[in-house]
């Protein structure tokens, strides 16, 4: 049989026999669908769940996708004349994105990649949305992709009416981007200035940061966090308390250091506590994707709400599909976990998975279903 | 007076017992007045000076008459112009308020200033477009954003500028002779003058212009021949700072064959009225640097990106020296 068909017929019977709950405001949403592609049509509309189910029973995409952007005519194009009401506020953390030492292909994932997301998904929420944005952790939704990915979706009513402009405010503050040190460490007449440990945002924090690795720090660390050298690393420390002290009410000047110094310490301590975030995703106001409680096609897997993303298992946590035993033969040697689980392929030996795993095999073009 | 929006002042019409069809031709003819002079300067002139009870209540008045002729010619070009015209003049205003008046001006457009921080969204929707507003360097914490009286002073008009705007849009079940005002005003108005402005920079002042662009008019000025390069930098310069087109002729006029019909061609296209209709802006100060273009750097230069915000940031400090 064709992967394809396969796929086809798993996601058929499964959308025959599950309801795919309607995102919030499903009658203000885009959707989007695709079998080859992620997207092969797009501007479509459903007023409600019903219509929404009966669309993935009667076509069965391999992908739906909905905006993040409600609209008073979804279904209209070109886009202006949807009439654009706003947006959820979307952060997507992808495993493609960041640099990692995986060994494994481009298109699987393991435990190194998916912490390395996790972990950055996690410092978003804890380090910015939640202490300085000011969310609660019930405005963050953490949808796993089904795939290789998390997003946060933030539907409060007071981000949806943020722009473009707004968005990148926010992606730029996250990632300190155009953060000016000069700004904020300067000379007032004789004095050198700068941040208190309490004062508000970047500045705050920084100077938090460096007092604390002075503070406890060693001559190597605080060289390498503030990129100074060593014999200047050595001379802060000798006058350790005096400069901790002096930061703690914002007099920069208990060590001789020239502003120009402190400034790059303060950049460089920025950019090392910023969070690496795709920055398109959040700025476009007219995104699709993926819709929660759907069947990611390429995996089997299913895009989901994160209730605890600390105890999400990738692996495990979206298998949703059957177990019925499907023969396989593989098409390359390798190992693979699911569920609880590791499925040792071997090529061109035939056997037989569990239905999720042949899916998740096929997809990945690791198997091709026997039979 | 000055803030013909605040509550007292339509308070004050209501209690004036003020009604549209009645209005007299002079105080159509102010308002008339009142809105071109805005789409062209770019900043609505108010005579704060406006002496005795009848002319007081004739400045306070055209303004909503003013909004509704300008809504009423349905033009999103002059809508757009006449919104930041009026916001522009409040912003010069609000810069010379003591800060019960800035903050008392916030509340009622609706800021919630709390302990001089508000919520980060709305301090988002109305940001300036100034590296001074950028939220990366603002001081955020628990959802606020802590604002000083000259964070609010530029978010108000900001505001002030999108409602105008929103409002201006809408169709209005007005008087037919609005829509007379109307069809003067868009017959009336000069659209070039308008055009020059994006940013509006009211009343173009060389004085503020930064060095590495007085530099080159001291070039075009000497009579020796000027490369292409800088041609263009001034130009796009002098353009976007809403100097009119025969004012930036005359600089160029003492540079070795000068023709004025070529110079002047060559100014409208920078401005996008000729060719592709792309308006230029002059490069930034890495690209000056680049072009070998970037001369006596001063203070202020440490600060800004680009010669534009010099003159804005130089407009709103006039000369006051700048710390580095």
């Amino acid at each position: 049989m064709e992967t394809s068909e396969f796929i086809h017929n798993v996601l058929r019977s499964y959308y025959s026999s599950h309801t795919v709950p309607a995102p919030p405001d499903i009658a203000e949403r885009e959707f989007g669908a695709g079998v080859d592609k992620k997207i092969d049509w797009r501007h479509m509309s459903f007023m409600n769940e019903q219509q929404l189910n009966a669309y993935l029973r009667a076509n069965v995409p391999f992908y739906i996708s909905y905006s993040a952007g409600y609209y008073e005519f979804p279904e209209a194009r070109p886009m202006q004349k949807k009439n654009w009401l706003g947006a959820d506020l979307i952060f997507d953390f992808d495993a493609d994105e960041y640099e990692t030492n995986c060994t494994h292909p481009k298109n699987m994932v393991c435990d190194i990649c998916m912490g390395r997301v996790k972990e950055e998904c996690i410092k978003v929420m804890e380090e910015f949305l939640i202490p300085e944005f000011g969310f609660e952790k019930k405005d963050l939704h953490v949808m796993f992709s089904g795939n290789r990915g998390y997003h946060i979706h933030i539907r409060r009513e007071d981000v949806r009416e943020l722009d473009q402009n707004a968005r990148k405010e926010i992606i730029d503050y996250i990632t300190a981007s155009g953060l000016k040190p000069e700004r904020h460490i300067r000379r007032v007449g004789k004095r050198l200035v700068g941040p208190k440990p309490s004062d508000w945002g970047w500045p705050g924090k920084v100077a938090r940061r460096i007092s604390a690795e002075i503070s406890s720090g060693s001559e190597k660390s605080i060289a390498r966090i503030m990129g100074v050298s060593p014999a200047t690393a050595r001379k802060i420390l000798a006058k350790k308390e005096a400069v901790v002290g002096g930061i703690a009410h914002g007099d920069w000047d208990q060590v001789s250091l020239s502003p120009k110094t402190w400034q790059r310490a303060f950049g460089l301590v920025a950019v090392g506590m910023s969070a690496d975030v795709d920055r398109a995703v959040t700025m476009d106001t007219s995104r699709l994707i993926r819709l929660p409680n759907s069947i990611h096609g390429g995996t089997g897997l299913v895009a989901c709400e994160v209730p605890d993303i600390e105890r999400f298992a990738y692996y495990k946590d979206p298998v949703v599909l059957g177990d019925g035993e499907v023969r396989v033969i593989p098409t390359a040697t390798m190992d693979i976990p699911l569920k609880d689980k590791v499925f040792e392929l071997e090529k061109g030996k035939q056997t037989s998975l569990p239905e999720y795993a042949a899916f998740y095999c096929a997809a990945k073009g690791l198997v091709k279903i026997w039979g | 007076m000055k803030y013909p929006f605040s509550g007292a002042t339509k308070e004050l019409a209501k209690w004036l017992n003020f009604d549209m069809a009645s209005a007299s031709p002079m105080l159509l003819d102010r308002a008339k007045q009142r809105a071109i002079e805005g789409i062209e300067s770019g900043r609505v002139a108010v005579d704060t000076k406006a002496k005795g009870e009848k002319f007081l209540i004739m400045e306070i008045l055209s303004y909503p008459l003013a909004k509704i002729m300008v809504a009423k010619t349905k033009d999103k070009f002059l809508i757009g112009k006449y919104a930041e015209a009026e916001a522009s003049a409040f912003h010069s205003f609000l810069m010379n308020e003591p800060d019960d008046v800035v903050e008392s001006l916030a509340k009622e457009f609706g800021f919630d200033v709390e302990d001089e921080a508000i919520q980060f969204t709305d301090y988002l929707k109305y940001l300036p477009r100034d590296e001074d507003y950028k939220l990366v360097n603002s001081p955020l914490s628990g959802g606020k954003v802590r604002v000083g009286r000259d964070a609010i002073a530029g978010l108000l008009p900001e505001k002030l500028k999108a409602e105008l705007e929103k409002s201006l849009r809408k169709d209005m079940d007005v008087p037919l002779i609005f829509a007379t005002y109307a069809e003067e005003i868009k017959k009336e108005v000069n659209r070039d003058k308008a055009f020059h402005t994006k940013e509006d920079f009211g009343t173009v002042e060389v004085e503020y212009f930064p060095p590495c662009i007085k530099a080159l008019i001291a070039d075009a000025q000497s009579g020796q021949p000027m490369a292409h390069q800088p041609r263009f930098v001034l130009a796009s310069f002098l353009v976007n700072v809403g100097m009119p087109v025969e004012q930036i002729a005359e600089i160029f006029s003492s540079t070795p064959n000068y023709n004025a019909k070529k110079t002047r061609y060559y100014i409208e296209y920078t401005m996008g009225k000729r060719g592709s209709g792309t308006k230029y802006s002059p490069p930034s100060c890495d690209k000056m640097v680049f072009y070998g273009l970037c001369r006596g750097k001063d203070a202020l230069c440490s600060r800004i990106k680009h010669p534009l915000s010099y003159y804005s940031r130089r407009k709103k400090i006039g000369n006051k020296r700048v710390h580095t």
